[in-house]
């Protein structure tokens, strides 16, 4: 395992995507603060104050630091992970793993681990740049509001139950492009899907219970408990659900 | 068709390789059926068949890549595989390398593994005649380079078994000698023992000291390099019309070197011999059919054996 996890961070510390999805991350991160900047110089009226919600919470550095997991990070997530977690089985180089005798299960933690240490550095990165980007453009570090810390934790739990979904997409289907695609296009159908059922019912409402939902009240300022116990169950089940997936299937199939 | 000897009831201690009934069956077809294989330690050992025959399968299965549907691995005289695979380099189907790397970087991640310091890296990219490739990037590589540097992380962590997979494709005859020789080398002077599959016939044969014949997912047979020899020997066909007498007359003249072939015998003699056979057996009423020099070669024997 030790020498697995070696190359693993070998091969990550010298994979362009790595250093490519950063950078993108942190660049969106930049261009969404320069253009909240932007909206807020030309907005004129209350009432277009109000429209978007500065009235109450004016953009400062908590804020943008806390909206990362609303924004497009997931994207790019999914985007490193699958070529990072896919690039063994589509070059046939994990052959060379396995004929040296390691198991399926050593493979399998030995990728889901080095996959979330790099995507926790990603996110924390992020979090950082967005902090000091808020702080520079808006000027203010803003109210930490009910449940701050909680909602932090809880907003890294999310992401790190987000990432094991798109490794268990990446590690079962194995090739770059299917992955993708159902890492990419996957949310956005299940987000109409959702859509449709919030229509439908009158009395809850159902896409407050998905990842993204959660993502979204939980980079508000004034976080309730519901939010966070919501946060935590849910990530808790994608999570495990994920990596159980993940291991059964990558556990069955020919290497 | 001959059958593969049989196994004793546990698996025996002397082979490096030894499976017992190992299959591996796909939704459409058995791709390996039940082989009994036994690679010797020192062994060179050709695995021959026709594409699709099941020597890559059958390659997997040993190296774990792929799993068994049904049968036995041992491997150095013991069950505990994934111990056992350390020892073994392997180069199947196409090299795994990353496209992206140099040949260095690509030793250097796959030496994590399989074991290996930089000079034995440099050694061993000087060995296969990639010292000099500086940072070209592998995806790069001629198809040539591209089976010397897969053959180079075979050779990592000094294997005591190399299972290589069509090593010479994409060679041309100077690389192909370099394999063979390097080949040989580690053969002898390391003693590392090789399963090497390969279509090319000659070429194999100028190396291996055991074959075994796949065909159809089965083992037809396993056959050391004299046996072989012996087989393949030049010699007189005759095919008459009552082969059992012929024989007892061509050995009461004193021709004892005398094989079946088919409904043919094959009688190894002076080939000038053959008027002198002809009116032997004529003259002891015997109606010889036909009465040929039989060059009977190496690709001959294997094609026959293949059911061609």
């Amino acid at each position: 395992m030790k020498k697995l996890m070696q190359l693993e961070f070998r091969r990550l510390l010298r994979a362009k995507s790595f250093y490519i999805c950063l950078a993108i991350s942190l660049a969106m991160v930049l261009i969404t603060g320069v253009t909240t900047k932007v909206i807020l110089a030309t907005i004129e009226s209350e009432e277009a104050l109000s429209a978007f919600g500065y009235d109450v919470n004016p953009p400062s550095a908590l804020s943008t630091m806390k909206g990362i997991g609303a924004s497009s990070l997931l994207m790019v997530l999914a985007a490193f992970i699958t070529l990072f977690v896919t690039e063994d089985y589509q070059g046939n180089t994990i052959k060379n793993i396995y004929a040296k005798g390691y198991s399926n299960d050593l493979v399998f933690f030995s990728k889901y681990l080095s996959t979330l240490v790099s995507c926790v550095f990603i996110v924390l990165a992020t979090a950082l740049f967005a902090f000091f980007s808020g702080l520079a453009l808006f000027g203010e570090v803003g109210h930490t509001g009910h449940f701050f810390a909680g909602s932090i934790v809880a907003i890294l739990f999310v992401l790190i139950a987000y990432v094991t979904i798109y490794f268990m997409v990446a590690i079962c289907i194995r090739k770059v492009g299917g992955a993708l695609a159902i890492s990419l296009v996957g949310p956005v159908v299940l987000a109409l899907i959702l859509m449709l059922l919030d229509s439908i019912s009158s009395k809850v409402t159902v896409s407050d219970y998905w990842l993204d939902g959660i993502l979204t009240n939980l980079s508000e300022q004034d976080v309730s408990g519901k939010t966070l116990i919501l946060a935590f169950t849910m990530g808790f089940n994608m999570l495990a659900g994920s990596l159980l997936i993940g291991f059964f299937v990558n556990r069955k199939k020919d290497r | 068709m001959e059958q593969v000897k049989p196994m004793e009831t546990a698996l025996s201690e002397e082979y490096v390789i030894e499976t017992r009934s190992l299959t591996k069956r796909f939704p459409t077809k058995v791709a390996v059926d039940h082989i009994n294989m036994h690679v010797k330690k020192g062994d060179i050992y050709g695995l021959i068949g026709k594409n699709g025959a099941g020597k890559t399968t059958a390659m997997k299965l040993i190296l774990g890549i792929m799993r068994p549907s049904a049968g036995q691995i041992k491997l150095f005289g013991s069950t505990r595989l994934f111990k056992m695979r350390s020892r073994i380099g392997s180069l199947i189907e196409t090299p795994g390398f990353y496209k992206g790397c140099t040949a260095f970087e690509n030793m250097k991640r796959f030496s994590i593994v399989s074991g290996g310091t930089d000079q034995e890296i440099n050694e061993l990219l000087d060995f296969v005649g990639l010292g000099d490739v500086g940072k070209k990037k592998a995806g790069h590589f001629s198809l040539g380079m591209k089976q010397r540097l897969g053959i180079a992380i075979a050779l990592l962590g000094n294997p005591d078994l190399l299972i290589l997979d069509e090593p010479i494709n994409g060679l041309d005859p100077t690389g192909m000698k370099e394999i063979r020789d390097l080949i040989l080398k580690l053969n002898r002077e390391k003693g590392v023992t090789f399963m090497i599959s390969s279509h090319l016939l000659d070429e194999l044969g100028k190396i291996a000291t055991t074959y075994g014949i796949i065909n159809n997912g089965e083992l037809v047979e396993e056959i050391t390099a004299e046996e072989l020899e012996d087989r393949c020997r030049q010699g007189l066909k005759i095919a008459a019309d009552d082969i059992n007498q012929a024989e007892a007359i061509l050995k009461e003249s004193g021709f004892t070197d005398i094989s079946h072939r088919g409904e043919s015998l094959l009688v190894h003699t002076d080939l000038t011999r053959s008027a002198e056979i002809n009116t032997l057996l004529v003259k002891k009423g015997i109606a010889v059919s036909e009465l040929t020099v039989l060059n009977y070669g190496f690709e001959d024997y294997f094609i026959e054996r293949l059911g061609k």
